[in-house]
């Protein structure tokens, strides 16, 4: 297609005429001859009659915990038959990514049926997905006045929130799975933990014999173990972290690590894991097993932004749980817990009886305030968050996690507070 | 290789006195000195700020005084230039002006790779001055043969003794222009869309 420079060259031309024409000055006309001449010779040798580039890219890696350097290799060959001496090539990129080594915007000329191969690299950016193009390439005659347009659609390079190394946590979910797992069930069978005392009958194992037991009541009695089951958990990433400006960030990056942590562990233990996001973008992945399941529910994870959703919280989680959760099943709830409004939803969840766990990033405090009243009112906000807190610690295991401190040690503290609640 | 970058970064100052000293004074108001030096600044500071709208600018100025000084040598019946030294100004301008782009759009490049020293952004380089040069190369053969073939044409249609002042042959002049103008335009030339391509 023509360029604007073609169109601001045949108007000059128009001009010149126009000129010549008045004055009747053939000097002026005779201008227009070198234009003509390079029209017809870029016409005639500046760009081939059909320009094909076949285009590729690779990205590597595509996926990260944000680690590596991402490496984009670009693939251009020219199967035009003859050579491209005015090649832009333009790899779009977000604003936020600078390439460090190599570029992302080049010029080159390319031979008659020559591959090129240009590479360049850039720091992995932080959690999300990036896009990486589209790669445009534009073939132009020497001059500029033609130009052939070929586009590759973009790549994306996802960056992963790194779940935590969690070693385990407590759930005591109704409604238990087939399989083997590390939830005790309430029930005799194969597991680590003691369960009761039953006497030997044929058949049974020896290894299991309880001899003091045996000793004391004059019978063969062996020992039996609590059975070990999986469940289904659904875990709900809260987005709405309407907060202090500066702590907003942190306090919402907490949340996805959380969500990503126990969605690793989770599965690792051999549950089916499923995630909500909830906020102002909204995902679902169904209930899963296993690795792929934990890749997909880290790639909607790292889609993740913060901001306010316009259902509110709790009355999303209960109707989502009757639909992708067995009854009785776990659920866990990463929020940071600024609407009051969420647990409301959270005890109709137990009234249906699931179990619901929520893991709740504490607030950092502020350094300092802009003024009394926003200090006042962060005083407030605070004081209602800690009224949820006391209200959600009836009916459900609360795990909270200030900044600074490994989730793992958290989710321990509440199990242990868990059991003297239930003690007293 | 950067001789010829430095001279075509420079060029303003050689062709702006050049241009406007040649055209007759009362098209610039008796003010050819600060033109020139105007001109010529400009240019210099663009091509120095990889600024392409000054380059631009500077460039079309020239067309533009070039221009204005045939038609007021026309108003004012004075002699005209020699056709030659006209379509060699003429040229100079375009192609200067056309030269000057790849060179700035080469340091504009060259200046996003900055102070990296790696092995890629190496390749990047030499890749660039490939195609500066090849550039470079396409753009001075474009003016030297347009400027010839103008120069021929010329010659030839002096012989045939057209004159421009008989309306007749004028306006068959004219259309015939226009004509060859859009054919050299769309032939061989279909519009294309955007291609995609994996």
């Amino acid at each position: 297609m023509f360029t604007p420079k073609a169109a601001a060259y045949f108007g000059l031309c128009t001009v010149l005429l126009a000129l010549a024409l008045t004055f009747q000055d053939w000097q002026l006309a005779a201008l227009i001859l070198p234009i003509a001449s390079v029209f017809f010779l870029s016409n005639l040798s500046g760009l081939p009659e059909n320009v094909r580039i076949t285009l590729g890219r690779s990205v590597e890696p595509s996926e990260s915990f944000g680690e590596d350097d991402v490496r984009v290799e670009l693939h251009l060959e020219n199967r035009s038959g003859a050579r491209i001496g005015n090649l832009e090539v333009h790899d779009v990129l977000p604003a936020n990514v600078k390439p460090d080594k190599g570029s992302n915007s080049v010029h080159v000329a390319l031979d008659a049926n020559a591959n090129e191969e240009l590479v360049y690299k850039f720091p992995s950016p932080s959690r999300g997905h990036t896009l990486v193009g589209p790669l445009l390439v534009r073939a132009r005659d020497p001059l500029g006045l033609y130009m052939v347009e070929e586009k590759l659609d973009p790549d994306t390079v996802a960056v992963l929130p790194k779940p935590e190394k969690v070693r385990g946590t407590e759930l005591r979910p109704r409604h238990l799975g087939p399989w083997p797992g590390t939830i005790p069930s309430r029930s005799t069978g194969h597991g680590s933990e003691f369960y009761s005392l039953r006497s030997y009958s044929s058949g049974d194992d020896p290894k299991r014999i309880n001899w003091k037991a045996t000793a004391r009541y004059g019978r063969l009695v062996l020992n039996e173990t609590e059975s070990e089951r999986v469940t289904d958990v659904m875990i709900v990433l809260d987005t709405d972290v309407a907060f202090y400006e500066s702590s907003e960030r942190e306090l919402f990056e907490r949340g996805v690590r959380a969500a990503a942590s126990m969605a690793s562990l989770l599965l690792r233990q051999g549950n089916r894991v499923g995630l909500v996001l909830q906020g102002i973008e909204r995902g679902i992945v169904r209930p899963g097993f296993g690795k792929r399941q934990e890749r997909r529910i880290l790639y909607m994870l790292a889609a993740a932004r913060p901001g306010a959703s316009m259902l509110p919280t709790g009355y999303v989680v209960s109707q989502l749980a009757r639909l992708l959760l067995p009854s009785r099943a776990q659920v866990v709830l990463v929020s940071s817990l600024l609407d009051t409004e969420v647990a409301s939803g959270i005890e109709q969840l137990t009234v249906d009886g699931y179990s619901v766990m929520v893991v709740t990033p504490t607030p950092t405090l502020p350094a300092d305030y802009e003024s009394d009243s926003e200090k006042l009112a962060f005083k407030i906000l605070m004081l209602e968050r800690e009224n949820l807190l006391l209200r959600l610690e009836r009916f459900c295991t609360l795990v909270q996690w200030p900044e600074d401190v490994p989730l793992s040690s958290r989710l321990r503290t509440a199990k242990v507070r868990r059991i003297r609640q239930l003690a007293h | 290789m950067r001789g010829l970058v430095l001279l075509i970064k420079l060029h303003h100052l050689g062709l702006a006195p050049w241009i406007v000293f040649s055209i007759p004074s009362g098209a610039v108001l008796g003010l050819q000195v600060p033109f020139a030096a105007g001109i010529a600044l400009l240019g210099v500071v663009g091509m120095i700020l990889r600024n392409r709208s000054l380059v631009l600018g500077s460039s079309m100025s020239l067309l533009g005084l070039m221009v204005l000084g045939k038609v007021t040598s026309d108003l004012n019946a004075l002699e005209p230039i020699d056709t030659g030294v006209l379509l060699l100004q003429f040229v100079a301008i375009l192609f200067l002006m056309e030269a000057s782009l790849p060179v700035v759009q080469y340091e504009e490049d060259f200046a996003l790779l900055g102070e990296r020293n790696d092995e890629l952004s190496g390749r990047v380089a030499t890749r660039l001055a490939s195609w500066l040069r090849s550039q470079l190369y396409a753009d001075a053969r474009l003016g030297i043969v347009s400027f010839l073939t103008s120069l021929g044409l010329l010659i030839v249609g002096s012989l045939a003794g057209v004159g421009i002042g008989h309306l007749a042959a004028l306006a068959v002049f004219v259309l015939a222009a226009v004509v060859a103008l859009l054919f050299l335009l769309t032939y061989r030339r279909e519009p294309e869309t955007t291609g995609r391509s994996k």
